[in-house]
């Protein structure tokens, strides 16, 4: 007989984990079946947030989403996760995905779970254009 | 009685001689005569003349009254005349109060109708002006809006082939040193 977890003590079981540096791939294959037996595939992604949520709040690390025009060089990783770390007061970053996107032209867009930062010059055309609309 | 009397009086002038008898007046034919003159006017007077005289009354009387009906009647005619007159007059009154009235209200109903038409006029000219404008307005935002796409477009095409690698490194590093700065 299964006993349903709350999903927010689920994330902060598995933010625990990864934090004490379990296998991620390990967990994600034990949370998946979780999920499948307990029909709650549809709760990924909010359990994801979950658990971005709880490392942020509970473990000080934050993970990030970042989309660039083009594949990021090292050293601009290295800034974004400086420049993130600082932003949120995190004690660690973690790079949760790397996206490109050619239509941003130019600059990043950075997802934090509680903030996003774009500097792409798609968006500051588009500011300008509704701007000059105005 | 006549052919009496004539005989009566000539017996009587044969023999009589006297001063009348000269004169050829027989006394008493002559008194014969007044009685018969007297009886003829007693009886004149008690049969005949009172027969005459109410039916002339009755004439005159019926006269005066026909006389005094043809005056009722004149003066009620008078009267009736006056009083069609004066109706005549009022009704010529009235009809000229109702025409003038008439005329009154017409014109009112004409100057209303010119008013209400003027202003119905007015508003659709000033709906109208208020349109062109607005479709004016409505054009030079359109025509803006436009422009501003193209020059977007523009800037886009020409911004994308002039970024590289390395000036996307130095855009993303430069704007994250600015956020931080902020």
């Amino acid at each position: 007989m299964s006993h349903r977890i709350a999903r927010r003590k689920l994330a902060y079981y598995l933010a625990g984990q990864l934090q004490a540096g379990s296998d991620a791939k390990e967990l994600a294959q034990q949370t998946v079946a979780y999920l499948v037996a307990e029909k709650q595939v549809g709760q990924v992604e909010l359990l994801i947030r979950e658990i971005e949520s709880q490392l942020a709040s509970e473990f000080d690390v934050v993970t990030a989403r970042i989309t660039t025009a083009r594949p990021m060089s090292d050293a601009v990783r290295t800034n974004i996760e400086a420049f993130v770390k600082a932003a949120e007061g995190a004690r660690s970053v973690v790079i949760a995905d790397e996206a490109t996107d050619p239509d941003l032209i130019g600059g990043a867009v950075i997802q934090t779970p509680g903030s996003i930062f774009d500097s792409s010059i798609r968006t500051q055309l588009r500011q300008l254009t509704a701007s000059t609309k105005e | 009685m006549m052919h009496i009397t004539h005989n009566f009086a000539a017996a009587e002038a044969a023999g009589n001689d006297s001063l009348l008898g000269a004169l050829g007046i027989d006394l008493r034919l002559l008194v014969l005569q007044i009685i018969a003159f007297a009886i003829l006017v007693w009886v004149l007077g008690k049969f005949v003349y009172p027969i005459l005289i109410r039916a002339i009354d009755k004439r005159e009387q019926a006269i005066a009254d026909s006389v005094k009906a043809a005056n009722e009647a004149e003066q009620n005619a008078e009267k009736t005349q006056v009083e069609i007159e004066k109706l005549f007059k009022q009704a010529r009154e009235e009809s000229a109060a109702i025409v003038e009235t008439a005329h009154k209200e017409a014109a009112v109903m004409v100057k209303d109708a010119e008013d209400k038409a003027k202003k119905r006029a007015d508003q659709i000219v000033a709906d109208a002006r208020a349109q062109l404008d607005q479709d004016v307005l409505k054009a030079r935002k359109a025509l803006r809006d436009e422009a501003t796409e193209l020059v977007a477009l523009a800037t886009e095409k020409i911004v994308r082939e002039k970024v590289d690698a390395t000036k996307d490194k130095a855009l993303i590093t430069n704007a994250l040193r600015e956020a931080e700065a902020a």
